[in-house]
């Protein structure tokens, strides 16, 4: 008898189980998995249990997203995949030179290339007018004294800031393995050009400078994310300026909230002008990558993208209200962009950095 | 009966549960339950076990934390995914650098900051003027010269502590160039300098925590020590625990480094263990975990520490100071770091005075003696031991006494010519086991051997004693020889346990003279590595 109810209750505890199933997913004959790989940059956005649930509820899609290298992800055509999601347009080219056909391709997302720095330097830069603020916003006006101070060898002294030590130098990341490096190479060689550099003449005697930049800043990361940690925990003394993209000061504070007062009494976020546009061009390679690919157009998920992550959304020059944001000094709008050299000219810079 | 419903509800429940999918594929809440973790960390890390230990409880996760210095751990990450580890964490990010050619180590995230300091003691600090004062390198290397402070540092092959005050040296010496290149290397008034500093170092450590344990226990024998900030704190709350002096911490201006002890996973695609890592990060980057590590001296939080001048450890009155900006050098890029590496060992240190006294002794026939034989190529042949760093300079001195109920032979080595070296390697091979064991003696006569060059003060000495049985004599019998004939007590002795040695005879021979015991039961050729990291 004993066994008997046992047997029952076993039974009734699968009908459990089968309803509990049925219940809980009403939706789940319209739920389709995509499936795609994306630049670590923005693991943390498909994370966002807000933004899970919006494409769920809303869409119907389940993202299965992998981090992969913007660069190691296009070198061969994914027929298996749904999407690619890497970071900066080059990395569509390079797909489609390597025979990928992608269905559809759309810039969602765009970060400017920002400089972080500390309260001191940039104070000490305001009073040499290479750094002018207005409202809560610092623009680095005059990238070309700053970067000609670099070059001719000024020291921090020499600015008056007499706790730093060496010369005035910006660490970025290694331009031959990173894109953030690399775009500071292309803003590098816009500016000391004088205006963007569309031909192997103009860029020739700049190389030198160039290289000279990157050579004395000895060992460079490979990822932003490391170099923006580095940043912040050893401060102003071991990174007195450093390049990066506008979104990760967004999500480090979101993530740090313990550190916000710290954050808008020391640290300072330097738009150049002009500076280079980081894009995130989303490949759709099938059905099922495009319908993601609308989806992420979803007004309430651009709001989460530039609100925690710090990615502004739609076209370039679109605006993205600073309010929503808890760290001040973020534009509404950046109105002051350089194009990203051709590729040969990029190459041409990078087979030059490759000897050093 | 009412159990057996609750039980099934239960379980209708774990099964519903269990087939809910992740919400997206690089979510993390895969269980680790049941999985065991192998992870190598610097022995810097040592006080941080229990933070570890304790999540991994938590988890149902068998962790198993193994101590390597950051060359070892470099040498780890070489060999890719076949390393035996499931995650690094070596003193500075510096070292993955330099190892991780194949790119395996991932999600790697700074744990706690320290920068590596000049502790003296607070007198001769005062003395020398230096309280709230900017010091640099080169008045360092005055002073110790000037007030002959006996001087601690790692070996700067084998440790990061040592290694990145080395870097600082060179980059102060060379006239503070942005960044260290090869050409100022070989630079002759930088080279001079170099050597003239480590010149003054009195004693050097294979590791860091070591260095520390040897400069609280033998308080009396030093004066100075470069390490961590956060293990200058740990010996100053022993010293104030015992009433002596305290250390005072002297951020050297020019050439100050930072270890920003990065702890980084290695991916072999096992969900279950990333989760677990990731887990194990979130726990030691948590609000409370870095609030203990704050109070075990390590810089957290932002900013170079901000959130650290909270923790009382940070004491004011030791030079301690979490607010001043901190410049450290920039790292060379990694093949000059190998360079000067190499230099160091082969060129630049102090030479070292090694006198291996090896049991020779019947019970060693077979696989003991094939053991202390591969030991000994390890270090004598020069392309092996170039692999550890631990080559020989052309000033060092290595003898070899073997030894069974008497001493058989020494044999003597002058520099680093590798036929010379061979052929000593050569008699080490052809000497045939046999007979009884008396250790205490034939370290007596290596003692004997050394005493001339070592009362120049120009080498790094040392005593590494192998045996593998319980030997006649005692303890007490060698001490007094020693006395009686007026035998260095600054040697130290470094004993290696093997076979049915008895440790209750090792231990002590070593720690009476400062040394260490080291345990070859299990690996003998790392036993003896770590031995000779000492000098």
């Amino acid at each position: 008898m004993k066994r008997f109810v046992g047997f029952l209750l076993l039974l009734v505890a699968i009908g459990i189980v089968v309803a509990f199933k049925v219940m809980q997913s009403p939706d789940a004959t319209d739920v389709v998995r995509v499936v795609g790989l994306v630049g670590s940059e923005k693991i943390t956005f498909l994370d966002n249990p807000e933004v899970i649930s919006i494409l769920r509820r809303k869409y119907g899609i389940d993202v299965q997203a992998k981090k992969s290298g913007s660069v190691e992800m296009v070198q061969a055509p994914a027929n298996d995949l749904d999407f690619l999601w890497p970071a900066d347009q080059t990395n569509v080219d390079m797909y489609r030179k390597h025979g990928g056909q992608p269905a559809k391709v759309e810039s969602i997302f765009h970060s400017p290339l920002v400089m972080y720095s500390w309260r001191s330097v940039v104070d000490a830069l305001i009073e040499r007018q290479i750094i002018e603020q207005r409202d809560t916003v610092y623009y680095l006006t005059e990238p070309k004294q700053l970067f000609d101070l670099i070059v001719e060898g000024a020291t921090w002294k020499d600015l008056g800031l007499n706790q730093l030590f060496g010369k005035v130098n910006i660490r970025s990341t290694d331009p031959l393995r990173s894109n953030s490096g690399n775009m500071y190479a292309a803003l590098l060689a816009d500016v000391l050009n004088g205006e963007p550099v569309a031909t192997s003449e103009q860029l020739e005697p700049l190389l030198p400078k160039i290289q000279n930049v990157f050579a004395r800043q000895g060992y460079m990361e490979e990822s932003s994310g490391v170099l923006f940690s580095l940043f912040v925990e050893q401060g102003e003394g071991a990174y007195p300026i450093i390049v990066g993209y506008e979104n990760q000061i967004v999500e480090f504070s979101a993530l740090h909230k313990e550190s916000l007062p710290v954050i808008r009494d020391r640290l300072r976020i330097l738009y150049p002008q002009p500076t280079v546009w980081s894009n995130h061009p989303l490949m759709a390679l099938n059905e099922n990558g495009k319908r993601l690919l609308e989806a992420l157009q979803d007004p309430d998920i651009m709001r989460i993208a530039w609100s925690a992550h710090g990615f502004r959304a739609g076209d370039i020059g679109a605006k993205s209200a600073p309010d929503l944001l808890e760290v001040p000094g973020l534009p509404a709008s950046i109105t002051s962009v350089v194009p990203v050299p051709s590729a040969p000219i990029m190459e041409r810079i990078a087979t030059t950095l490759q000897r050093e | 009966m009412s159990r057996l419903i609750a039980t099934c509800i239960l379980l209708a429940f774990i099964a519903s549960g269990c087939s809910q999918r992740t919400p997206s594929g690089s979510g993390s809440t895969a269980n680790s339950r049941g999985v065991s973790f192998r992870l190598v960390a610097g022995s810097e890390n040592k006080a941080i076990e229990p933070l570890v230990k304790q999540y991994a409880r938590t988890q149902g996760v068998d962790v198993d934390v193994s101590y390597l210095g950051s060359v070892d751990i470099s040498r780890e990450l070489e060999k890719g995914l076949s390393t035996e580890f499931d995650a690094v964490w070596p003193a500075a990010s510096i070292w993955i650098a330099l190892g991780d050619n194949q790119n395996v180590a991932k999600l790697s995230k700074s744990i706690c900051r320290s920068p590596v300091v000049f502790g003296v003691k607070r007198s001769f600090a005062e003395r020398l003027g230096w309280p709230g004062k900017d010091v640099t390198v080169a008045e360092i290397l005055a002073a110790t010269k000037q007030e002959h402070l006996r001087l601690a540092m790692t070996s700067a092959t084998q440790s990061n502590s040592g290694a990145s005050f080395y870097l600082g040296c060179l980059s102060a010496f060379s006239g503070q160039p942005e960044v260290l290149t090869s050409d100022l290397l070989a630079d002759d008034q930088v080279r001079m300098q170099i050597r003239d500093f480590l010149g003054t170092v009195n004693r050097s450590a294979g590791s860091s925590g070591w260095l520390k344990e040897m400069v609280v226990e033998r308080y009396n024998r030093f004066d100075a020590m470069i390490n961590y900030e956060f293990m200058v704190i740990e010996a100053n709350q022993q010293f104030e625990a015992a009433g002596k002096e305290p250390y005072y911490v002297v951020y050297p201006v020019v050439g100050l480094t930072i270890a920003d002890s990065p702890l980084a996973y290695i991916d072999r695609g096992d969900s279950a263990k990333e989760a677990f890592f990731k887990g194990l990060q979130d726990y030691l980057l948590s609000a409370d975990s870095q609030q203990q590590l704050a109070r075990m001296g390590r810089r957290t939080g932002i900013l170079g520490g901000a959130l650290t001048s909270n923790s009382d450890s940070f004491k004011p009155e030791w030079g301690i100071d979490p607010n001043r900006v901190l410049s450290p050098i920039r790292m060379p890029t990694g093949d000059t770091i190998r360079e000067a590496l190499n230099l160091y060992q082969v060129v630049f240190r102090k030479p070292s005075l090694t006198a291996y006294v090896v049991d020779y002794s019947g019970s060693m026939e077979g696989a003991g003696e094939s053991q202390l034989k591969e030991a000994m190529f390890t270090l004598l042949d020069q392309d092996e031991s170039s692999r550890y760093l631990l080559q020989a300079s052309s000033q060092d001195v290595t003898l070899v006494l073997p030894f069974n109920e008497r001493l058989i032979a020494t044999w003597r080595v002058d520099g680093n010519d590798p036929a010379k070296l061979r052929e000593l390697l050569a008699q080490i091979e052809q000497q045939p086991a046999g007979g009884g064991t008396q250790m205490y003696s034939a370290v007596a006569d290596a003692l004997r051997d050394v005493a001339e060059l070592e009362s120049t003060g120009k080498y790094h000495t040392a005593i590494i004693l192998m045996s593998d049985g319980v030997s006649d004599g005692s303890l007490s019998d060698f001490q007094q020889v020693m006395s009686q004939e007026k035998l260095s007590r600054d040697v130290p002795i470094f004993t290696i346990l093997f076979g049915r040695a008895d440790p209750s005879q090792m231990e002590p021979l070593a720690t009476s003279t400062g040394g260490r015991m080291f345990d070859g039961r299990k690996d003998v050729i790392k036993a003896f590595r770590e031995a000779k990291g000492y000098n």
